[in-house]
C-alpha cells in the first residue's frame, strides 16, 4: 500500500485561494462549532475528549482529556488555559504554517477548550521569533473579538474569556510548559518542579492551568464537530488522529505531511511521501521526532512483543508510523519533527550540532544539565576538531548517564538521549573516527564533501 | 535614553491584557527592544517602575533572553539558523559566504555598525533550510550558493527602505516570506 496524506489539521495549508483572515475562514464554517459547542454542557465536551483519546502533540504525547480532568477544580481559583506556540525544538515546523495561514483555526481551538475546561483567560505563548506571526496571531484575535467569539459573552453566551498573546524571548526552556509559566507570570523562564508545579494544580499564578500545543488545540473542535468516538476511530486506537509530520534533512522531498497514525511504515513514508534518499545516496540515521529524540539507525532491528506476547522482529523501515510503534523501538515520535541523514554525514558532527543546542539552551538551575551540557558539546567539538581521545566515548555516555532523571524538567533527557543513541549505535565510527585523527588531526571526516555540522 | 510619552500609553495597553501587572513583562520588552533597539540602566529603572517590580528583575529578563540586548545592533540583522536540519543544508558555510559578502564576522557587529550577523538556534522552518532571519523577515532555502544573492537582495531592500521592521503593534506583513526570489 502506497502512503498516503490525510489532511485534517492541515486542510487548509497551502490551499489555493486560502487567506488568514476571518472571512475565509468563516466561510469555509468556520466557528460554527463553537456557536454549538457553547449550548452544551461543559462535562459532556470534556467526556468527548476525554473519548477520543488524543494524544497531546508538542511532544510528551500525555492524552489530551486526561489532562483536562487533572485540573484542580475545587480550589476555587481561576483556570486559565495557555496555547503553546514556542515551537522551537530543532527538525520541529508543524505548528509554523498553522500559526501563518490558518490562525482562527487555532482561535476557534482555544476557544472551545476555554469553554469546555471554564477558564477565566486564555494565552498564547508564541516564540519571539515568529514575528510576523505573532502580528497575524493579533490581528486574528481582534478580528474575531470584533464578531464576539472571543472576549464579553461568547456567541452571544453567558461564558466570557479573553485571548492574550504573550511573545517569547528566544529560550528553549520556555516551551517546557512549567518554564513557560514562569516567562509568561513574568520574569526568567524557569522550569519548575513537579511535584508540586503541576500546571493542572499549580501553574499560572500558582492556580491550575491547562497547556496544550497549536495542534492539540485545533484537535479539539474535531472532536466537538465528530465526536470524540469518530475521532478515536481515524487511524490506530493506540494513537487515534492523524500526525503532522515536518521532515527535513536530506531526502528528496523535505516538508510537513499529515498522514492518519499508523497508516503506513517508515519506510513507505520515506519512499513514497518524502521521495527517497538524493541521488546516490543511501540512508543512514534517522531522529524521528524533535532532535531530543533518540536516533534510529538505518538498518537496524528490534525485537518487538506483541499484545499475544510473541516476540516479532521488525526492521527500522517496517516501524509502524504511530507513537506506541516508535516507543516500542526504544524511541518516541516527539513532535514528529523527523531529521533524515544519509552516508554523508558524520555521526560526531551531528551530535556535536545538537550538543551545541542543548548546552545553549540549558537554563542552568540544575547542575547535571548545565555543566553535563557543555561538558558534553566540548568533548563533541573536540573529537570534531581532531584532539578525540578514545576515553571520551564512555566518558561521553557516563555524563549523559547522570543527567538523566536528575534535574528539574526534561531537558536534562533532551541532552543525555541523543549522546546516548548516537554514540550508543555509531560506537564504531566514533572509534574509527578517533584512531584517524591520531595520523590526520581534524582532517578525517568521514566525506570531505559534504557540509560541516560544526 | 529619552523615553517619549507614547510609549507609556502603550505599556498601558499592554499591562491592561494581563490579569497580573508583572506578567506584561516581555511584551513591554518587546516593545522597547523594537523601539530603541536595546536597553540600558534607564529603559530598566523604566520598566520596571511601571510594573511594580525591582529593577533587579528586569535586568535578569534582559540578560537570560537571547532576543534582547544590551548594546545596539546593526540596522540590518542577520540570524543564520545553526541547528541540524539547516546545517546539513549548508547553513555554516551559508553564513561565512554572507560573512565575506557583507564584512562582518559572524558573532559580531561590522564596524560601520550597518550590519549584525549571528547564528541562532533552530526557526522552526526546519523542512526548508538553511533558513536566515534578516530583521523581521525569513528567507528560506538559502543553500550557499545563493548566499550572495541574498546579500544583493538584502541590500537592495535597505536601499528602497523595505527591509526595516515594521514598528511595534503593526498589522501583519503580507505572508512570512517578502522576496519573491527567496520563496523555496
Ligand atoms: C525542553 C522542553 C521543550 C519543550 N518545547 C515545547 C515546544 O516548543 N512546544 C510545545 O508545544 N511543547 C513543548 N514541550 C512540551 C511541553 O512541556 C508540554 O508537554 C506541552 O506543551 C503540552 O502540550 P500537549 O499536551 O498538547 O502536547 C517542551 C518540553 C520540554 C521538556
Ligand atoms: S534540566 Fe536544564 S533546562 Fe531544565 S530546569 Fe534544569 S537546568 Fe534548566
Ligand atoms: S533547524 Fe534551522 S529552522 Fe529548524
Amino acid at each position: 500500500m502506497a502512503a498516503t496524506q490525510k489532511r485534517i489539521i492541515y486542510r487548509h495549508i497551502d490551499l489555493e485561494g486560502w487567506s488568514a483572515d476571518i472571512d475565509c475562514y468563516m466561510k469555509d464554517g468556520g466557528y460554527e462549532v463553537l456557536k454549538s459547542a457553547v449550548a452544551r454542557p461543559r462535562e459532556e465536551l470534556c467526556a468527548e475528549v476525554e473519548k477520543s483519546k488524543i494524544k497531546g502533540r508538542g511532544g510528551a504525547g500525555f492524552p489530551m482529556g486526561m489532562k483536562w480532568k487533572f485540573l484542580d477544580r475545587k480550589s476555587g481559583k481561576p483556570i486559565y488555559l495557555v496555547c503553546n506556540a514556542d515551537e522551537s525544538e530543532p527538525g520541529t515546523c508543524k505548528d509554523r504554517p498553522l500559526i501563518y495561514q490558518d490562525p482562527h483555526q487555532i482561535i476557534e481551538g482555544i476557544m472551545c477548550a476555554s469553554y469546555a475546561v471554564n477558564a477565566a483567560h486564555a494565552f498564547i505563548y508564541i516564540r519571539g521569533e515568529y514575528i510576523n506571526g505573532y502580528r497575524i496571531l493579533q490581528n486574528a484575535v481582534d478580528e474575531a473579538k470584533a464578531k464576539g467569539f472571543v472576549g464579553k459573552n461568547v456567541c452571544g453566551s453567558d461564558y466570557s474569556c479573553e485571548i492574550t498573546i504573550c511573545r517569547g524571548g528566544g529560550c528553549y526552556v520556555c516551551g517546557e510548559e512549567t518554564g513557560l509559566l514562569s516567562s509568561l507570570a513574568g520574569g526568567r523562564g524557569y522550569p519548575r518542579i513537579k511535584p508540586p508545579y503541576f500546571p493542572a494544580v499549580m501553574g499560572l499564578y500558582d492556580c491550575p492551568t491547562v497547556v496544550n500545543n497549536v495542534e492539540s488545540l485545533c484537535w479539539v473542535p474535531q472532536i466537538f464537530k465528530l465526536g470524540g468516538e469518530a475521532v478515536s476511530k481515524i487511524g490506530v486506537p493506540v494513537d487515534p488522529g492523524t500526525h503532522v509530520w515536518g521532515v527535513s534533512g536530506q531526502v528528496q522531498k523535505p516538508g510537513r505531511y499529515e498522514i492518519e497514525t499508523g497508516s503506513c511504515k517508515l519506510g513507505e513514508f520515506l519512499y513514497d511521501i518524502c521521495g527517497g534518499p538524493l541521488a546516490g545516496r543511501t540512508f543512514k540515521a534517522i531522529i524521528p521526532g524533535g532532535s531530543s529524540m533518540k536516533i534510529l539507525k538505518w538498518g537496524e532491528k528490534f525485537n518487538v512483543k506483541r499484545p499475544d506476547g510473541t516476540v516479532e522482529e521488525l526492521r527500522v523501515e517496517d516501524i509502524p508510523m504511530d507513537s506506541a510503534s516508535f516507543m516500542s523501538c526504544g524511541t518516541a515520535i516527539g513532535s514528529c519533527g523527523m531529521i533524515v541523514m544519509d552516508n554523508t554525514v558524520d555521526m560526531a558532527e551531528a551530535l556535536a550540532n545538537l550538543n551545541a543546542f542543548y548546552a545553549h539552551e540549558s537554563c542552568g538551575q540544575c547542575t547535571p544539565c548545565r555543566e553535563g551540557s557543555l561538558w558534553i558539546s566540548r568533548i563533541t567539538k573536540r573529537i570534531c576538531d581532531g584532539w578525540g581521545r578514545k576515553e571520551d566515548i564512555d566518558l561521553l555516555l557516563d555524563i549523559a548517564d547522570n543527567i538523566c532523571g536528575r534535574t528539574i524538567c526534561a531537558h536534562g533527557e533532551s541532552v543525555a538521549w541523543p549522546v546516548q543513541s548516537n554514540v550508543g549505535k555509531f560506537r564504531e565510527e566514533y572509534l574509527s573516527k578517533i584512531e584517524r585523527q591520531d595520523m590526520m588531526g581534524g582532517q578525517a571526516r568521514l566525506d570531505n564533501n559534504s557540509y560541516r555540522l560544526i | 535614553m529619552d523615553i517619549p510619552k507614547e510609549i507609556d500609553s502603550k505599556i498601558d495597553a499592554i499591562i491592561a491584557q494581563y490579569p497580573k501587572k508583572k506578567s506584561a513583562a516581555m511584551m513591554c520588552m518587546h516593545l522597547f527592544q523594537e523601539t530603541f533597539g536595546y536597553f540600558d540602566d534607564s529603559a530598566i529603572r523604566h520598566i520596571a517602575s511601571r510594573l511594580e517590580v525591582e529593577p533587579i528583575e528586569i535586568y535578569g529578563m534582559v540578560s537570560f533572553y537571547p532576543m534582547f540586548t544590551q548594546k545596539p545592533r546593526g540596522r540590518i540583522h542577520i540570524k543564520v539558523c545553526r541547528t541540524l536540519s539547516c546545517a546539513l543544508a549548508g547553513s555554516y558555510k551559508t553564513a561565512s559566504e554572507i560573512s565575506k559578502a557583507v564584512s562582518c564576522p559572524i558573532g559580531e557587529t561590522s564596524d560601520d555598525g550597518i550590519y549584525t550577523l549571528e547564528f541562532v538556534e533552530c526557526l522552526g522552518n526546519c523542512v526548508k533550510g538553511p533558513n536566515v532571519q534578516v530583521n523581521d523577515k525569513l528567507f528560506d532555502n538559502v543553500t550557499p550558493d545563493r548566499a550572495e544573492k541574498l546579500v544583493d537582495t538584502i541590500k537592495k531592500m535597505d536601499s528602497d527602505g523595505s527591509l526595516a521592521p515594521l514598528p511595534p503593534f503593526s498589522k501583519p506583513a503580507g505572508g512570512d516570506f517578502d522576496s519573491p526570489e527567496y520563496k523555496g
